[in-house]
């Protein structure tokens, strides 16, 4: 940059200015812009070009960088073969409930851990923390046999959404994050919510909650990608076509269908993400800093 | 100075790409069905996957969960002794 932005760094403001340094400065910039942009984009791009490639076209060695003979009707193709509309249904349904599930029932143990304070609250706490300890990977098998038989109940829950849902909800991360948000609201409102004679569900409706927004934003997203992008547990337990999410029903379909509307099907898959991501971008990145070490 | 300073936060990253890294499961069940020439695209997750609702062998299936966890669990150790020195 050309103005003097008023910090100091490594490099001071006249080294930059000059000659050499100046070249310098300029070509690493472009270097580093170009190379981050083509890395991001690069693979977006040959998404959406691959889709509109003719099925040779798409076959073919060296791959063409641009489609000669650009074919949207791919794109139709994908819709109507892999019924993308049940699949797309059936994947936001099951984000839907995971973001309400989680709402609730994660609000709540978040309250009652940060405000309500019950006895061994400390140890639960660090239990939940220790489930982080585990991999995903790990909990796969004993998930899978629990949910084939619930104990205590004893009720089948393959092709139900709660196979879903009910992992989903029980989620230490979004738990903690959300406790140390609560932890950072003053006790004083607590208090003063108690001399007006408010119930603690009344202080958690009326005071927590509606200050609690920003992060009750990123939890919400959290829950919607975390369903969206999962890919082995809704494979495993919606083995019916009828339940199967968006991420499976393209995989089980690109067996059997050309390449270019696999890719077609893809992009359309990865369009309400993307969509999430440009509208609540600002609510991601902060969420991601809330919950980070911060160094 | 820049590198000395950030070295947690660097073993941290490194730490946690190792984790998700050893779980990677997607790619080689696409890209190479899981197994490539002479199963050098095998990953720990697909052979869990592949022993656990392929080969009707959930007990083994378990237990390969278990050695990855142990595995794992070596790697956070590290971590955890680069961080007690620092203090």
């Amino acid at each position: 940059m050309a103005q003097d932005s008023g910090t100091r760094t490594l490099i001071s403001q006249s080294q930059l200015s000059r000659g050499r340094g100046r070249v310098i400065y300029w070509t690493l910039l472009v270097v580093v812009v170009a190379g981050f942009t083509l890395v991001f984009l690069g693979p977006l791009y040959w998404m959406v070009t691959g889709a509109l490639k003719s099925g040779q076209e798409i076959a073919q060695t060296p791959p063409s960088l641009f489609p000669k003979d650009p074919q949207p009707q791919n794109y139709i193709d994908a819709w109507n073969n892999l019924a993308l509309a049940k699949l797309l249904f059936n994947t936001f349904y099951y984000a839907i409930g995971a973001v309400l599930f989680q709402l609730v029932f994660d609000t709540a143990a978040a309250y009652s851990l940060s405000k309500l304070r019950p006895m061994f609250g400390n140890v639960i706490l660090a239990l939940m923390l220790g489930t982080l300890m585990i991999p995903a990977m790990v909990l796969i098998v004993p998930q899978y046999v629990t949910v084939l038989d619930l104990p205590i109940l004893h009720i089948n829950l393959l092709d139900s959404p709660f196979a879903i849902w009910l992992p989903m909800v029980a989620n230490a991360f979004n738990i903690f994050l959300l406790k140390r948000f609560f932890d950072s609201i003053p006790e004083e409102l607590m208090a003063a919510a108690l001399m007006d004679g408010a119930t603690s569900m009344r202080t958690l409706w009326s005071i927590i909650l509606p200050l609690s927004r920003p992060i009750l934003g990123v939890v919400s997203i959290f829950a919607v990608t975390a369903v969206w992008k999962d890919f082995l547990w809704p494979k495993l337990v919606m083995p019916s076509p009828e339940t199967r999410t968006v991420s499976v029903g393209i995989y089980t379909f690109a067996g059997g269908t050309p390449m270019n509307v696999v890719i077609a099907a893809s992009v359309i898959a990865a369009i309400p993400t993307v969509i999430i991501f440009l509208i609540f971008q600002r609510n991601i990145m902060s969420g991601l800093t809330t919950g980070s070490l911060k160094g | 100075m820049t590198i000395p300073q950030t070295r947690l936060i660097l073993a941290l990253l490194a730490m946690l790409q190792i984790v998700a890294t050893m779980q990677l499961f997607i790619e080689p069940l696409i890209l190479a069905n899981g197994a490539g020439a002479e199963d050098s695209a095998t990953s720990v997750a697909y052979l869990i996957y592949q022993h656990g609702f392929f080969q009707n062998d959930l007990n083994g299936a378990a237990a390969l969960g278990v050695i990855m966890l142990v595995v794992l669990a070596g790697f956070s150790a590290v971590y955890v002794r680069l961080t007690a020195k620092q203090d």
